[in-house]
């Protein structure tokens, strides 16, 4: 009852349609609808992320730092994913100090991502499917 | 075969006393009460709960919303999905003056001021690929109508081009519920579920998540572990309390790593536990599984 075949194998930092795709069966219509979810949501799930590190209240950094690392783990294994993993644990730990420089970077990597997301929506599946 | 609006209007009254117990809004004997005043003075339910002081107007129609199976608690707040707000361009939005709110694979929901808009229909059919709409009411008064009536489609869509309601869901469909606090995984697992014919409920936190198996059919349960409210250990440990769902396939998808939480969750009884971010076709397949053990389970 081990999870280990379950976990993709995406050693990349960069988001592509392909592998996303490849991951769905070629359904580029669930792609799509999972991107549009993810860039209307990630917004709110970040901003309850600045508010939490703003608190200082370090179980809120964890929590919101754990939501939003499982929302963007669904498209990418680092980048973001790894950030807010990072942020989730200075959460656990309590050691909040430095967090800022953290954050920019998570907004910065989850803006990028949005935006290829986002081209992905307008412009839907990319020709051939090679990753 | 299509329910006549007797039968239709029978089952949403069913459902929003069913809802209003489960939900803890009303005893059951206020429930009894109100119905029959509602039948002595020939008024709805609704109305006759509120004039009996049993509950105020506007919790009366966010239970009935959800009763009836509305896409939205609150017929005040509407909150369309993404992917129906990108499908449909702005001027036909505009034009008709619709809002779109959901989609499944051939069919597109949306709220209209105008229920039985055949222009709106045809517009959205044509820009939007699906073959077939579905107009929901836009406001109490509407709403109000449509109870009296028994429902509105009846009239209007042809048992052809309307999907089952889930009142006329088959009752072999097993109902999975999936818990989960993040949008984008929850949606995830529904159109993966959806798409191998699954009937989905969700959750948003572990409170939710027992209300809902409270008031509906669940034959197996997706969660998170982490969630506001009440999380998924506390979820698991009261669904094995209940005899209903001693038995109940629960799989654990998160991503709290971890040989200790792994362990912690299957003692607590779940049967099985998957990492996020997971590989769809093999989530799928482990849900098949813990249905297969169950009626292996059952069977001996």
């Amino acid at each position: 009852m081990t999870d280990s075949s379950s976990r993709p194998n995406r050693d990349s930092l960069e988001w592509t349609p392909a592998r996303m795709l490849s991951r769905l069966d070629g359904d580029v219509e669930l792609a799509q609808q999972l991107a549009a979810i993810f860039v209307d949501e990630y917004p709110r799930m970040l901003d309850r992320l600045r508010a939490a590190l703003t608190s200082g209240v370090a179980d809120d950094v964890r929590r919101a730092a754990h939501a939003l690392k499982g929302s963007v783990s669904n498209f990418i294994d680092g980048g973001p994913t790894t950030t807010a993993f990072e942020l989730e644990n200075r959460g656990r730990s309590g050691q909040l100090e430095g967090t800022s420089a953290v954050l920019d970077r998570l907004e910065r990597e989850l803006a990028a991502l949005s935006t290829s997301l986002r081209q992905f929506q307008s412009k839907g599946a990319p020709p051939g499917r090679e990753s | 075969m299509t329910p006549s609006p007797r039968d239709r209007a029978a089952r949403i009254l069913e459902s929003f006393g069913h809802a209003l117990i489960h939900e803890g809004v009303i005893t059951s004997d206020e429930l009894e009460r109100a119905l029959a005043h509602a039948r002595q003075s020939g008024v709805a339910l609704q109305d006759s709960l509120v004039t009996l002081g049993l509950l105020d107007e506007q919790t009366a129609y966010r239970v009935l919303a959800r009763a009836v199976d509305l896409p939205f608690a609150d017929l005040h707040v509407v909150q369309p999905s993404p992917l129906a707000r990108h499908l449909v361009p702005a001027s036909v939005l505009q034009r008709h003056e619709v809002l779109p709110l959901d989609v499944d694979d051939s069919r597109i929901r949306y709220l209209t001021a105008t229920p039985f808009d055949a222009d709106a229909e045809r517009a959205i059919s044509m820009t939007t690929g699906r073959g077939r709409t579905q107009a929901l009411i836009t406001c109490r008064s509407d709403l109000r109508a449509a109870l009296a009536a028994g429902w509105p489609h009846d009239d209007h869509t042809n048992s052809a081009r309307q999907g089952p309601s889930p009142q006329e869901t088959s009752p072999a469909r097993s109902s999975v519920l999936i818990v989960d606090d993040e949008a984008t995984t929850r949606t995830l697992v529904r159109l993966l579920l959806e798409r191998d014919g699954y009937r989905v409920i969700e959750a948003t936190n572990g409170r939710h998540a027992l209300a809902l198996v409270a008031a509906q059919s669940v034959d197996l349960v997706v969660i998170d572990l982490l969630m506001p409210e009440l999380d998924g250990y506390g979820v698991i440990v009261e669904l094995r309390r209940q005899q209903r769902h001693v038995a109940t396939p629960i799989v654990v998808v998160t991503t709290e790593e971890g040989p200790v939480v792994e362990k912690q969750v299957l003692d607590l009884g779940a049967d099985d536990y998957i990492l996020k971010p997971f590989e769809p076709t093999v989530l799928i397949s482990r849900i098949k599984a813990a249905f297969r053990r169950q009626r292996l389970g059952g069977a001996e």
